[in-house]
Parts: structure tokens; C-alpha cells; sequence
């Protein structure tokens, strides 16, 4: 039987779809403001390329758009997605730092994986994917790209706005007054690592940590997290990106639920 | 003949006034920044200098500088805080005036007068996009409007709608997702206007609202925002009769004048 899990996310929807626990397919598209129709388009592209009907599959939907999906399908929270997936990955883990688009989550789970407290900074976009791909825009970085650059640094600047719109300027302010782009990049990316260990602080985080989500992948913003933490992030074995789908996607395999 | 220049060089826009002895405003400009502020003073420079004859910087006679960028104008003679600019160009205009709500490009400032015109407190945000004028440029472009039209088409809203999010990034995907939702843009316009208007009715409230009450800085023009705010509070501002958005620059004229004055004594 197949399983999928998307995570219909507010800039990102991804997908994975699990046979016999094996990753058989998986995919990203951005939202562009339209979860509606980026989620046609996956579940199209789910039953068309895996030559499938609807009986032939079970599907989670996950994520801050999750109700938007075009099919029926069983709903979970991201949380707990996240959770499902970082536990099934590495068991030892206890804190989950995930961000997201617009809002950054610490989890905690015990070691049955199961979610004992949350934080989440949803009041506001600083710190955040969003505020990364501002930055990256300003710098004429992908945003992909922005880790690697930041790392060449030998000399972090400092960003003093919170708000992603004001770093967006101050960024832009920077690169006018001739700043090195690197020195600019890693400034960002520690500020962004500073709010997640400020978030880290507010819950009482236990080893092993875990970071996740697209910025995970920001090989800065994981540097000095893990100097600020004196710790090591340990290394999930799929892209971080696509932990919450993944998650879903374990959770379809249970759940004897017919999606459509 | 005497030439007492300010110069404002806010975050989006630069602005300068010219006044001669009589406080006549011999010439105004409003400009976008350049993305160094010195060019910025140059071209607003460039632009009213000729208009009021003057061929070399040395014949004006006085300079304050001021707004954000107020550090990088070589020519000021000084440098003074927007927030007694823009008390001195407001107490000038409308000596009745006891709170001047600016909304600058970056932030947003409550400034409290006494009858002389003198700051008794203010306030402001400066930390967060929202209730700024950025947050009304960010939403102008997501709806694909100017400015202007975000004001004007917000009159035209039949149903007033309102927004969720405070966070001028969480605001734009909430708009991107309504428009998606086939909401139409004249309710959008007159949600954001009034979400706009919130925020900066916020922070007025934590040094208090003393009438008469005037709004400056390039916000005044947005007439959706205004409207609300006067609904909110159950209050006429005071308009006044030059442009909103130069009433920074205005006042460090005025207070060039002043302080040229009193070093000649």
C-alpha cells in the first residue's frame, strides 16, 4: 500500500510517498500564494506518475494550509508530524528546532517520541524562512546558496533589526555602503541563530537536538546554533525540508483511513 | 537675501525646504532615497537651489539636517532629532496642535506639544514594520497598487474586512491568500488601511491623544488611514496647508533660522 504525507506549508508544499517505508517519490513546489491550486497539481502529479487511482493510496495533510488541499485526506497538525518524522530518523532526539516560512517551533518529545511542549514565535516573521529569502533577495544569493557564502566570512557583521523588513533594509543599506557580502550573509545568519537559541531558551531543551526545515540546511545558521548551544545538531539521513511530509507520510501508513 | 535650508533624509524619502527671513517657503522637493543618502542630498540640492537662484552652497545662509540619515548631509551647519522637527514645522503651521502623529517610511512617532510648541513626550516604533509606511508599501504591492489607490479604493469598500495578522510578512501572505479567495481588491485596501490605522492608534494611546491632533509625513496623504483614525477617535485632524510629508524638513529650516539668529548675537 502507499502512503503519502504533504505538507501543505504557507510558502512551500512537499511532498513524499512511502511504499513499504521506502521513499518512492517526492517533490516541492512553492505556494505562491495559492495552496489551492499548488496542491492540484501535486496530487496530480502523485497519481500520474506512480500510475495510481485514489483507492490505491492514503494520504496525511499536514501543514498551515492543510485544510486548503484539494482532496479529502486525513489531517494532522505539523507538530506532530515533525515529531512522528525526526523520532522514526533518530529515536535519541528530544528537541526539535524547525524552521518554517513564517514561523520557528521548538518541540520536545520524550523517548516514546511522543510531544511533550512546544513554543512557537508566531507573532511575528523575524528570524524565519521568509526572513532569510528577503535577505537572500537583497543579496542576490539563492537562497541555497546564503550558508555557503555566510561561511566564507572572517568577519560577521552585525544585524540589529529584528523585524525582517528592517533587516531587509539594513541589508540593502549594507551592500550600498560597499560591505563585504559574506561578512553581510553571516551577520544574517547568526541573528537568525541567536533568535532560535532565545526561542530554545523559553522551553527546557534536552540533547539531542535536531534542526529542521528548509534553513537547516544553512550550514551557518547550524554552525553557530551549535556554537551558541555548545552542542552538535545531529545530521538527519533525508533533506530537512521535507520532515514534516515525511512525518505525515509515516502517519498515512498507519492509519487505516481511505483518503478519497 | 537669506537662505535657511533643512533637509530631511528619511528612510524612503529625502525632503527639503527653503525659507527666507519671513519664514516663506521659497522652494520644497520630496524625493525617493538614493541608495547612498549623499546623493540623495545632492539631487534634492540640484533640484531647488536653481529654483531660488542660488549658484553656490555659500550663499546659504544656514543648514540643519535632519531624519534618519541627517549624519551624511556634509553641508548642515547641525543636526537635530525629527521629533523636535517635526513639532517645531507643526507648531509653525497650527499653533493649536498638541499631538503630531508622523508615519515616516520606518517608523511611526506620537509627539506631544504644549501650547509653545514644546515636546512634553513622544513615542515610537521604530522596531517593527507595521503601522509604518513601509507596511502600506509592501501591501500596495502585493494588491499591484500605488500608493495613492490604496488610499482612494479603500473608500469604496462595501464590506469592511479585517486582518488576522500584525506582522507586515504574515499580512501580505494573508492578502496573497484573500486574493486567491477571489476577495476583492477595495476590501482589501480598506482591511489594511484599518489594520494600518490600529497600530499607530496603539501606540498613541500610550502617551495619550491631546487635541488639537495633526498627522505629518508621507501617511497623511493615504485618506483611508486618516479616516480611520479620525473614526477611531471620534476626531477631525487638523490639515495642513503645505504638504504633510515636508513638515520635518520645515521645522529644521525654521530651526536653522533660530539658531543662525542666536549665533549672530
Amino acid at each position: 500500500m502507499l502512503a503519502a504525507g504533504i505538507d501543505l506549508g504557507s510558502s512551500y508544499c512537499k511532498y513524499i510517498v512511502l511504499r513499504e517505508s521506502e521513499i518512492v517519490l517526492k517533490g516541492i513546489y512553492p505556494i505562491e500564494g495559492d495552496p489551492q491550486r499548488i496542491s492540484k497539481k501535486v496530487v496530480n502529479e502523485i497519481f500520474s506518475s506512480l500510475k495510481i487511482k485514489g483507492n490505491e493510496i492514503k494520504i496525511v495533510c499536514t501543514g498551515r494550509n492543510r485544510k486548503k488541499l484539494a482532496i479529502k485526506s486525513q489531517e494532522m497538525t505539523e507538530i506532530t508530524c515533525i515529531a512522528k518524522g525526526v523520532y522514526k530518523l533518530i529515536p535519541s532526539i528530544r528537541t526539535i528546532v524547525d524552521v518554517g516560512a513564517l514561523t520557528n517551533k521548538i518541540i520536545k518529545i520524550n523517548a516514546e517520541g511522543r510531544v511533550m511542549d512546544y513554543v512557537i514565535n508566531d507573532k511575528c516573521a523575524s528570524g524565519s524562512g521568509m526572513f532569510l529569502e528577503l535577505v537572500a533577495k537583497a543579496l542576490e544569493t539563492d537562497i541555497s546558496k546564503l550558508g555557503e557564502k555566510a561561511s566564507l566570512s572572517n568577519n560577521p557583521l552585525s544585524i540589529s533589526n529584528q523585524c525582517s523588513i528592517f533587516a531587509e533594509s539594513e541589508v540593502i543599506y549594507l551592500v550600498n555602503e560597499g560591505k563585504n557580502e559574506s561578512d553581510i550573509a553571516a551577520g544574517v545568519c547568526n541573528s537568525i541563530a541567536g533568535q532560535l537559541y532565545s526561542l530554545l531558551k523559553r522551553i527546557n531543551m534536552e540533547a539531542d537536538i535536531a534542526l529542521v526545515g528548509g534553513v537547516a540546511k544553512n550550514v551557518q545558521i547550524r554552525r553557530n546554533l551549535e556554537e551558541r548551544l555548545n552542542l552538535p545538531l545531529k545530521q538527519l539521513s533525508i533533506d530537512p525540508f521535507y520532515i514534516t511530509a515525511y512525518g505525515a507520510a509515516l502517519f498515512a501508513t498507519e492509519i487505516g483511513v481511505g483518503a478519497i | 537675501m537669506e537662505y535657511y535650508v533643512g533637509i530631511d533624509i528619511g528612510s524612503l524619502t529625502g525632503k527639503v525646504v527653503i525659507l527666507n527671513a519671513e519664514n516663506s517657503i521659497l522652494a520644497e522637493k520630496v524625493i525617493p532615497v538614493k541608495k547612498l543618502p549623499i546623493n540623495t542630498v545632492n539631487t534634492l540640492l540640484e533640484e531647488v537651489l536653481p529654483k531660488v537662484g542660488i549658484k553656490t552652497f555659500s550663499e546659504i545662509t544656514y543648514c540643519v539636517g535632519t531624519g534618519y540619515g541627517r549624519r551624511k548631509i556634509p553641508l548642515a551647519n547641525e543636526t537635530i532629532s525629527e521629533i523636535t522637527c517635526h513639532g517645531t514645522g507643526a507648531h509653525h503651521l497650527i499653533s493649536s496642535v498638541r499631538t503630531v502623529i508622523d508615519i515616516g517610511g520606518q517608523d511611526c512617532k506620537i509627539i506631544r506639544l504644549d501650547a509653545q510648541g514644546h515636546l512634553k513626550n513622544f513615542i515610537m516604533n521604530e522596531k517593527c514594520a507595521a503601522g509604518t509606511g513601509r507596511y502600506l508599501e509592501i501591501m500596495a504591492e502585493t494588491l499591484g497598487l500605488t500608493l495613492d489607490e490604496l488610499g482612494t479604493l479603500s473608500l469604496k469598500a462595501k464590506n469592511p474586512l479585517a486582518l488576522a495578522s500584525k506582522c507586515s510578512i504574515y499580512a501580505r501572505q494573508e492578502v496573497m491568500q484573500l486574493i486567491s479567495d477571489g476577495i476583492k481588491k477595495p476590501a482589501l485596501a480598506a482591511a489594511i488601511n484599518k489594520a494600518m490605522a490600529e497600530r499607530v492608534i496603539a501606540l498613541a494611546e500610550k502617551v495619550g491623544l491631546e487635541k488639537d491632533i495633526a498627522v505629518s509625513g508621507g501617511v497623511a496623504k493615504n485618506i483611508g488611514v486618516v479616516s480611520n483614525m479620525e473614526r477611531m477617535l471620534g476626531t477631525q485632524f487638523k490639515k495642513f496647508s503645505v504638504d504633510p510629508q515636508i513638515i520635518g524638513a520645515l521645522g529644521a529650516a525654521l530651526v536653522a533660522k533660530k539658531a543662525y539668529n542666536k549665533k549672530k548675537e
